[in-house]
Formats: C-alpha cells, structure tokens, sequence
C-alpha cells in the first residue's frame, strides 16, 4: 500500500517580506511606477515634496488643510511643518515598512528633499462610505433599521455608540498578505470568557491568505470543521443584534470593507432565533420560534418522506388520502423519486434565478416559475399536484430561516434525505438523521459545542433556545458560554414593580 | 484511511442489490377487504376485493372482486394474481369477512396467515357474515364508495356503542388467552345494505352461538367501560322511555374460587334520559323510579345473556382469565370444567344524572 501514501512534504518556507529590506529610494520608484502616484514640488517659500495616492487622498483636502498652512511660511525642517499643520497624528519616521504601508493606505508622505530618508506621514484617509442603510438580509418590521456598511470604523461607531462602556474592547489584527485587511475582534472585558477571546484571536492570527475581502472569508477559514455544511459563525449585518450578544458574553468579529459581523461562540439553535423575536412579547416571540422549527423539519423532511411513503410504505398512507394520492400519481410517467428531483432543482433554479437577477426581473420569474411551470407540469402529467404543494409548501418553510446561510444548509440538506429516502424508505430518512445528528454533535462553534443547550443539556440556557422567555427570567448568561460574569441582572429587583404609591 | 475508502467502494459497488424492493403505490393493487367462504371440505373460496381508483378528480373507485379456491389463502391470492395486472398487497387491508359455515368449522387456520404476515395491521376488523361473502363484497351500495369502507366505518362506530369491540389483535389475545374467549361482529346483507346483526360467540375458534344486536349491548356493558350507549326501558303500559348512557363501567368480584366459585358483575352506568315522551321527569321521586325501572329491566336480560353464555361453554367476558389474575394458585381447567354451572350474579346501578330540557 505505499503506493497511496502521501509523500512527506517540507514545509514551505515562509514567503520573505521583502518590501522590509526595501531602501527608500527603491520604495519611491516602486510607488512611482503607478499612474495614480503623484509627487509635487512646492517652492513658494520654501521648497518640500508631497507625495500621495491621487485615488486615496482628497485633492481638496491637500490644498484646503495643508498647503494652505505651509506655503507661505519659511520652513527649516520637518518640525516646523508638523508644528504648523492643524492635524494630530502626523508621524515622522524613516522606517521604510512603516512608510510603504502608510502611504499605500492614504497617508501623504512629506520630505524636504527628494532624496531624504526622514519624512512626515500625515494621514489624510478618504475612503468612499456608503450611506448606513435599512437591513435586507435580516430586516424587522419593529425595531432599529440601521445595517453595517462597508466601513470598519463607522461599524464599530455603530456597536459603541449602544454599548458605551470601557469594557467594550476591540482587537485589531491585519489579516492577508496583500489584502492586510483590518480585523477586529470585539468582546466586552469582563464578561467574555478570555479562552474564547483567545481562541478567536489566534485564529484570526493564524489565518494565512492572500486576500481577506470579506467577512464571510474569515468565516469559513476560522471556523472548527471547514467541510461541515452547517455554519458554525452568525453572519449578521444588524449592529443591535451584535450589541446583544456581545452583552451576552459572545465575541464578535469584523472585517474592513465587509458589511456583516460574524459572532460565536454559536449555538444551532441562535441559527434559528430572528433578532425580531426579543422585539415581540415572549408569548409571541416563542410561538413564532417553534413554528419557525417546524417549518425547518417539515422543509427538510417533507418531500423525502413523500418518497419513502409513496415508494415503500403504502399503509402509511391516511385512508381518505389514498384515492387523491393514486388518482394524481396515476398518469406520471416517473417515480416518485424522479418525480421529486425535478421538481426539487426545479425549485433551486427559481430560487437561484431570482437571486442572481435584479429585483424587478426576479419577481417576474417567481411568477413564471410558480405559476406556469407549476401548473403545466401539472397538467402535463410530469408531476402530481400533491408533489408539488409539498415542495412548494418546504421552499416557503425554509425562508422562514432567520439567518441566511443556514436557510442554503436546509437547502442542500433535503437531498441527501431524499436519496436515503429513495434507498431505504422512512428506514434511510431515519439513518440520514442519524448521521447528521451525529456530525451536529461533534460539531463546535470557537471550540464550544454547537447544539450546546440541547446537549449537552443546560436547562438554564433552554429559557432562550426554542422558545423565549420573559426578560425578566434571563437573569443568567448562557452557562455554556462559560462567561466571566454570569449574572445578567438582579432577578429580585427586576421583577418588582415600582408603581406611584398614593 | 485506505482501507475506509476501499471498504465504501466496494460496498457502493457490489451491494446494489442489497435494497428492498419497490412497492410503488400506483403501481400495485391495494386489497382492502377479504372474505372466505365455504366451498368443501378442505377448501375455502377467497374472495379478495380491491378498489381500483379512476381517473380523474371526482370519479368513485371502481370495485373488482377476485376469487381463488384453494386449500390456503396465500396459494388463492397467487391464484387471483393471474387475472390481476399489478400484484396484490395486503398492507391496507381493513377487513376480513368469514361466512358462519366457516366461521362454525373453525376460523383460525384462515386467521393464522393475517397474523403470520408482517404487512397487516393488528387494527384489522374481523366479522362473521351470514351469508356468502362474496355476494357481500361484490354488491354496490349507494352508502359508500366501496364495500370495504362501508364495512370498516359501520364496524368503528358500531364497536363505539353497540357491539363489543374487537379486531385482530383482540381476537388473538382471546383466543390465545387462558380463561377467555373471542367473539366477533355478526354481519348480514339486507338488500343495498350491511346490517350488524350481533355477535358471533366463539369457542376458541369455533363459531358456538350468536347474540342479538340488544344482547350484544349487554354483553358490551359486562366487558368493556364505554359511552353513548342507547338503552330503551318500558316505564309502564305504552309508556316507554330512552337512557342514553354517559360512562358506564363493569366491576367484578370473585368469591371462593378455589372450591365453588360465585361471581359478581357490577355495573354501574351513568346516563342521561334523552327521550321520555308522556312521563314527566322533571319530579326527583320519579326519576328514582326510572332508575329502578332500568336497573330491573337490565338485570334481567344481563342474566338472560349470561345464561346463553353458559350454555355455550363461551367465555368472551374474559371471566376466567379475571379471576386466574386475582387468584394464588389458579386451576384453569377446574374452572372450565366448572364454568357452565357457577353462580353468576349480575348488580346493574344506574344513575341518572340529567333529564334534559324538559320546560
């Protein structure tokens, strides 16, 4: 058998940065090679260089808050540039590295010579913002309507400005060879396990990748098994609801131009709780939960169970159904595993139809495929209209699915169900259960378990996993999150009620 | 590694045939009623009824009766499948019907094969036909779709308050069970209908006696606790009133049973008068004397009943398997051999707790 082995490899030397044994002047001509790089001479007074990326730096701020402090004063050195210039931290260094980073992110770059090693470095970011916008992805009907943009800093003034406190702790990392995109880890100090914290940190130091240009990258690179379908980070691109579970102990995790925060340690069940539900009461809140939990296992199990029964166990069949089930399945040419198939991709291509193609024209295919195609085959006799309602009945399930990645996992999930189902009946749907109870079991989230309240079992934390308690019994953190500071709030305190006395 | 792959290939491979096999609805033909009857000495005729539905939305099955005489029910269906185009299942089988020449003979080698067969509910209903079932099976009645619906819904609500419940998995306990015999539905054919016409009492398999659709009440009462029984009771000279009952439930108690066993049947029902044209109920002391009317008019025909069991050697109370279970020392065949001549004691309290709308 030696043949199969793997042959032995050496590990792969670490690519040098060479950019930290670059000279000065190679840095410039390197930088000069861009079209966008520009170096101005100003020689009204005295004479001094400023360089910058035209495309990252303003030209308005250049002439409006600095030239026009500087050019008509006589200057002996650097300092006396950096005493006039109203801007705070204006850095002054020789260090190639540090120059070549800065100026690439949109520092000017300020010399008196051209040949001078020593500069000033006055940062000048003008990076394009999009405008914070209504959530799409997880929109609610009731409270707050702000999403993340594309922008670190104004993400994190989005989840400071609900958590003002000086625990609330941001960690920042750059990540990616030519990306060297900004990662921040947040938690709040105190109530966030430190091994959590750790283990986020490292992971996140730990990814070794060209490019970084989006959260969900970070996502799939640090998370425990890579080739699991189930998500084992919440992707969320509402600032309130990172605020909240960050006050619940959990850690969450951005990256510069992504518009979604990633959050964990996570548990299956979070996957299945829309932000909304702590907006409703929790009466509602949890019905809409269980309903919600329904409608995951009647889309996942629906249309296998269609098959199993149809192809293996006619006596499960409800009497008053039996003559419906004949009478439509008589005149379909294919069985009924064929007759799901088609009908299942069918369905996908919609979906994956309406979500490639601009909004308007995507409801016109909706439309299209619903109703034209649903009824003709129907009435062509390539499926029965009782498939069809299933499948139909299972798609809609499944957007009930609060957070998005988990709705393609139950997507992807229904097939192999199917084709156990095919195999084996009820038989194979119970075996495939198995087996994916059985990898959600040996799945962790940041190294925690991952159907944690379920099990292992923690009674105290089943008060807000599949159904919602009243705020005033969450009076806990959840205990498998092993916070620092368990206690939310004094239970004795929060359930008296203080009415004006006369 | 290696090893884990070879062994997931070979088994994708060479275990293909390894599924089980395909019973594609539309693809096989549903029996849904049985019925065996009489035909010689060692044969019996099997009729097998099965509703094939048509095409279209609203148009009602079709029924197809297919007959085997053979000397075994499962060589009769093989017998039938020559003339059938799908293959036969038995999985929804609701009801197995057995004519009373059959059902006299002994039963329980046709039985045998329902219960062998791992496709067939133990829900299933068993009824005694007076009369060929064939005939039965093979008329159109304008009640229901097919006969085999009709059979099954007028046997559910019957067994509900007229007649003792019972089914595949009943019968088989009884009949099996030490100290207790099976009775089975009476059924007979009366024009465009099926009638329930009683019980068929058995004696292990064999069909001993039959009770009336009004005996077969009282034998439901000594049994089985159960509500929304209809009881008449003659109050006086043509004045006649109506006991619906609300629960009713049996109670038994066994003296000496050892030496010379005595038995106690008490059943107390609680009822509610739903018709007493021309007697004024609303009075308390006459609603006491219906009370009594009832409990005199019940004991006697619960004796009446008890006798003829008696008088059968049929056990289908279950007496004897009551009184092994509360006895140290039980001797079945003592009892059985005393069975027919114990005193049975039949205490009927009836309580009649509301009278209805009477102002």
């Amino acid at each position: 058998m030696n043949f199969f082995k793997k042959k032995k490899k050496q590990p792969e030397p670490e690519q040098t940065q060479n950019r930290g044994s670059l000279t000065f002047q190679e840095l410039m001509q390197k930088l000069s090679a861009s079209a966008d790089f520009s170096t101005v001479k100003q020689s009204s007074v005295s004479t001094f260089y400023i360089s910058y990326f035209k495309t990252l730096v303003n030209p308005e701020f250049v002439h409006r808050d600095l030239l026009r402090y500087i050019t008509d004063i006589p200057l002996q050195d650097l300092d006396d540039i950096q005493k006039h210039l109203p801007l705070d931290d204006i850095t002054k260094t020789n260090d190639v590295h540090d120059i070549s980073n800065k100026v690439t992110e949109g520092y000017i770059l300020i010399q008196m010579n051209k040949e001078d090693t020593e500069c000033l470095l006055v940062p000048s970011l003008s990076t394009e913002n999009r405008q914070i916008s209504i959530p799409e992805t997880e929109f609610s009907v009731v409270g707050p309507k702000e999403a993340f943009v594309e922008s670190l800093d104004t993400n994190l003034n989005l989840i400071r400005k609900r958590l003002p406190i000086p625990e609330f702790t941001v960690k920042e990392v750059r990540v990616g060879k030519l990306t060297k995109t900004r990662v921040a880890i947040i938690y709040i100090d105190g109530i966030a396990d430190s091994e959590n914290v750790n283990t986020a940190i490292q992971r996140v130091n730990d990814i070794e990748y060209d490019h970084i240009v989006d959260s969900s990258y970070i996502n799939q690179m640090i998370s425990d098994n890579g080739n699991s379908p189930f998500p084992q980070l919440i992707d969320t691109e509402r600032p309130d609801r990172v605020a909240s579970v960050l006050a619940e102990g959990k850690i969450a995790i951005m990256a510069d131009g992504s518009p979604h925060a990633l959050t964990g340690p996570t548990t299956i069940v979070e996957f299945f709780s829309a932000f909304e539900d702590y907006f409703l009461n929790w009466v509602l809140a949890s019905t809409i939960r269980l309903i919600r939990l329904m409608g995951v296992m009647f889309s996942v199990l629906s249309s296998p169970l269609y098959v199993a029964v149809l192809t293996f166990h006619y006596e499960m069949i409800p009497e008053n159904l039996l003559a419906t089930l004949v009478a439509s399945r008589n005149d379909i040419p294919f069985p009924p595993i064929l007759e799901a198939i088609i009908l299942e991709l069918s369905i996908e291509l919609l979906r994956e139809a309406g979500a490639r193609l601009p909004t308007k024209v995507g409801q016109t295919i909706g439309i299209v495929g619903g109703i034209v195609i649903g009824t003709a085959a129907v009435q062509a006799g390539l499926t029965s209209n009782v498939l069809l309602i299933i499948v139909s009945l299972a798609a809609l399930a499944s957007f009930t699915t609060p957070v998005y990645q988990m709705s393609n996992t139950i997507r992807l999930l229904r097939f192999p169900f199917l084709l156990s189902a095919q195999f084996l009946g009820v038989l194979g749907v119970v075996i495939c259960f198995a087996f994916i109870l059985s990898h959600l079991l040996k799945l962790t989230s940041l190294g925690r378990p991952y159907i944690a309240p379920l099990y292992p079992l923690r009674t105290n934390d089943l008060k807000d996993a599949l159904i919602r308690m009243p705020f005033s019994s969450q009076n806990n953190r959840p205990i498998s999150l092993r916070t620092s500071d368990k206690k939310r709030m004094n239970k004795k305190r929060a359930t008296e009620k203080h009415d004006i006395e006369d | 590694m290696v090893k884990k792959y070879v062994v997931i290939i070979l088994s994708i491979t060479l275990l293909t045939g390894c599924f089980p096999s395909k019973k594609i609805l539309e693809d096989i033909q549903l029996i849904t009623a049985v019925g065996y009857d009489y035909h010689s000495k060692n044969k019996v005729k099997l009729n097998a009824m099965a509703a094939i539905p048509q095409r279209g939305e609203d148009v009602p099955p079709i029924t197809e009766v297919f007959t085997g005489i053979t000397h075994t029910s499962k060589m009769a269906r093989a017998l039938e499948q020559a003339e059938s185009p799908k293959p036969f299942q038995i999985g929804r089988l609701e009801v197995a019907l057995y004519d009373k020449k059959l059902a006299e003979k002994g039963i329980y080698k046709l039985i045998d094969t329902l219960q062998r067969d791992s496709a067939v509910g133990r829900d299933l209903y068993l009824a005694v036909v007076q009369g060929s079932t064939k005939t039965l099976l093979e008329k159109k009645y304008p009640l229901s779709e097919t006969p085999s619906k009709y059979l099954f819904q007028l046997l559910k609500q019957n067994m509900k308050s007229n007649i003792p419940a019972t089914n595949l998995h009943r019968f088989l306990y009884t009949y099996y069970g030490k100290g207790m015999d099976p009775n089975l539905p009476l059924l007979e054919e009366t024009d465009d209908r099926i009638k329930v016409k009683g019980t068929a009492i058995l004696k292990g398999d064999k069909m001993v006696g039959q009770l009336s659709l009004r005996e077969s009440f009282m034998l439901k009462l000594m049994t089985e606790s159960f509500e929304q029984g209809l009881y008449e009771v003659k109050f006086s000279k043509d004045r006649f009133f109506t006991i619906q009952n609300i629960s009713s439930k049996p109670k038994y108690r066994f003296k000496n049973v050892k030496q010379s066993p005595e038995i106690e049947i008490e059943i107390n029902i609680q009822g509610l008068v739903s018709e007493a044209a021309k007697i004024p109920v609303s009075k308390p002391p006459l609603v006491e004397q219906l009370e009594k009317a009832t409990e005199e008019d019940m004991h006697k025909k619960l004796h009446k009943v008890v006798a003829k069991l008696q008088k059968w050697n049929a056990d289908p109370i279950g007496l004897g398997d009551l009184a092994r279970s509360r006895t140290r020392g039980f001797d079945i065949k003592q009892w059985e051999r005393q069975y027919p001549t114990i005193p049975i004691d039949v205490k009927v309290k009836v309580d009649i707790v509301q009278a209805g709308i009477t102002e």
